[in-house]
């Protein structure tokens, strides 16, 4: 079968679905190299090492290779970013079986502040509750939210280094959660 | 404005890099917010390299045309081979039975 003349142009459940009909590995090969960096940037996060991190992605397309054609995969972005987290946290247990830390498995919840700011009953708790966060907390949470500043920004009108700011925004979201989770539920 | 289904790879390391206009950058902070992969690739590719992160890419790339290469290699095999694998079935096949049938005889 010929290949789709604008492969570029096609979504990645497009892309997808053309090589489960077709097997054609140019198909898959488009969109694997559409994560290259993604996949480069997370296994560096986790492994801190460009080498490590670029056989970790190695890995990870070999993976997907030998297992995409036995599954049937919706969300390719979730089942990639899962395969290349798992790797990655699988390599540090190896190297530090006692000393990894849980902070990674906890640190991106699924808390959309974002949706909350949208519901406008809650916006008199969230009000409520930033002041009471830790000061650097409620200052990166006011100024990203309700500022819409960058972190960049952010950086320099603080003095925190990005780290902090995004450490800051992380904490901020999930002490804002434990607050607001009562009112959550109650408006459900 | 950025394209929440069209986050491209030069998008993101041209905001690494700083190069984003403000409201390009706040836009996709916004989206790291809801989107851990890429909320942790970007804290990734902000971690000195010993060389730029684009040779490192290319050189993915690169190894991942010969990975698919492999594959396609034998997965051809296999097709290539089917019918060997066939006859040989039958040739069992007609062995067995001539066993049989002699041994009934």
């Amino acid at each position: 079968m010929a290949l789709h003349k604008n492969i570029d142009n096609l979504s990645d459940a497009d892309l997808l679905q053309y090589y489960y009909n077709t097997h054609n590995n140019e198909y898959l090969g488009a969109l694997l190299q559409r994560y290259t960096l993604l996949l480069f940037g997370t296994c560096m996060k986790y492994l801190k090492n460009e080498n490590h991190a670029k056989d970790a992605v190695q890995q990870v397309f070999e993976k997907v290779i030998h297992e995409l054609p036995k599954y049937k995969v919706d969300y390719f972005k979730s089942w990639i970013y899962i395969i290349a987290k798992n790797y990655c946290l699988m390599q540090l247990r190896q190297k530090q079986p006692n000393t990894l830390q849980t902070e990674v498995e906890v640190e991106h919840e699924e808390f959309r502040l974002q949706d909350l700011l949208q519901k406008e009953n809650l916006l008199q708790h969230l009000e409520k509750a930033i002041p009471t966060l830790p000061s650097e907390q409620a200052l990166c949470i006011h100024a990203f939210y309700l500022q819409k500043k960058t972190y960049k920004q952010i950086e320099m009108e603080t003095g925190f280094t990005a780290m902090q700011v995004k450490s800051a925004i992380q904490n901020g979201k999930r002490n804002l959660k434990t607050m607001l989770l009562p009112h959550i539920n109650k408006e459900a | 404005m950025i394209n929440p289904n069209n986050i491209t790879q030069e998008l993101l390391q041209d905001y690494v890099q700083g190069k984003l206009s403000q409201q390009d950058a706040y836009a996709l902070e916004q989206l790291m917010q809801n989107d851990a992969m890429l909320a942790d690739a970007i804290e990734g590719l902000q971690q000195k390299t010993k060389q730029p992160t684009s040779i490192y890419i290319s050189e993915i790339n690169k190894q991942l045309k010969q990975q698919l290469k492999k594959k396609r290699k034998k997965s051809l095999w296999i097709e290539n081979h089917n019918y060997i694998i066939v006859a040989i079935i039958l040739m069992l096949c007609i062995c067995i039975i001539g066993y049989m049938i002699i041994k009934s005889s």
